[in-house]
């Protein structure tokens, strides 16, 4: 990431968001849908493209781990790894880009297991580490 | 001793975490993340879910929640609105579109404002424009044309005007509860 440009029209970002993502849905069979977001809500990559039911998604994403954020602040109880929702028909993983203003979020199918879950954690590492972050 | 839920609502920019935090009484629970667009409002954050505070006014409780401004966020908007009883609408003075934000906020939050109370807050009316409280007057009128509402101008982190904001508000929602319940 270059600062110059906000992440979501930072083409290097762009494309290494893009890249991530097709490497993830290669190895989770599970993925219905994932998305690279800025961390106001901005979305910078997504699969599948142009998924109308997801169009809400980067935004609610960001509130979620905004809120999950300031959870793990209130208890005092480190930093927040990732966070799951479990659904009775799926869910839906989101956790921080290295230390860049980005988060991903997947949804999972039902039958996830936490290999999933991990693929999608290294596939976070991958990309922080791509841009040049811890 | 009443229990009030009390929403900020608004656009980005407008003062709606500053007037939380001169408000509420314990640590505000603020859901801030870096603001990616800095050309659009200069500022380096933004609010991405929800504030929280609280303030005691013996006897009576009131929560404050401030909401994102930004329209990509307005499913917050639902879930805070529900639990409300009243609406603090701010702008600032300076926007270039300052009717227009309090026309779009007025609508989304209508029927709360009928069933409670509302206010509206002007910041930084001291920087721009000397006839934007009448306009602002006209707008809330054309869209809550069956109630008065009062339109002050605020320093957002100011914690003695922004208590009187609150406390007309408070005001204005249990005069039309009593009047409501009057036979």
């Amino acid at each position: 990431m270059t600062g110059a440009l906000p992440p979501h029209r930072d083409p290097a970002v762009v494309s290494a968001a893009v890249a991530a993502l097709a490497g993830l849905a290669a190895v989770c069979r599970p993925l219905r849908a994932a998305i690279v977001l800025t961390d106001d809500g901005f979305e910078i990559a997504r699969i599948p493209r142009g998924a109308d039911e997801h169009r809400r998604l980067a935004s609610m994403a960001s509130a979620m781990q905004a809120l999950a954020d300031a959870v793990v602040r209130e208890l005092r109880i480190g930093t927040n790894q990732h966070l799951v929702i479990d659904a009775s028909e799926g869910a839906v993983v989101a956790l921080r880009v290295g230390h860049l203003p980005c988060a991903l979020v997947a949804v999972l199918d039902d039958g996830f297991v936490p290999d999933d879950v991990a693929e999608i954690g290294a596939t976070a590492d991958a990309l922080a580490r791509r841009l040049h972050t811890p | 001793m009443a229990e009030y839920v009390i929403l900020f609502a608004g656009p980005m920019g407008a003062g709606k975490t500053t007037a939380i935090r001169s408000l509420s009484e314990i640590e505000v629970v603020s859901t801030e993340a870096a603001n990616s667009e800095p050309g659009a409002v200069d500022k380096p954050t933004t609010t991405v879910a929800m504030d929280y505070g609280e303030i005691d006014l013996d006897p009576d409780m009131v929560r404050l929640y401030g909401i994102p401004g930004q329209e990509r966020f307005d499913f917050m908007w639902d879930i805070l609105r529900e639990r409300a009883m009243g609406l603090i609408v701010l702008v600032n003075a300076d926007d270039p579109e300052p009717e227009r934000h309090v026309h779009e906020q007025l609508t989304a939050f209508a029927e709360l404002a009928t069933r409670g109370g509302v206010v509206v807050g002007v910041t930084r009316y001291d920087i721009q424009r000397t006839d934007i409280g009448d306009r602002i007057v006209a707008t809330a009128r054309a869209v809550l044309p069956d109630r008065v509402t009062p339109v002050f101008a605020v320093d957002a982190r100011d914690q003695e005007q922004m208590r009187t904001l609150l406390l007309s508000l408070i005001a204005d929602i249990e005069t039309r509860h009593a009047l409501a319940a009057a036979p």
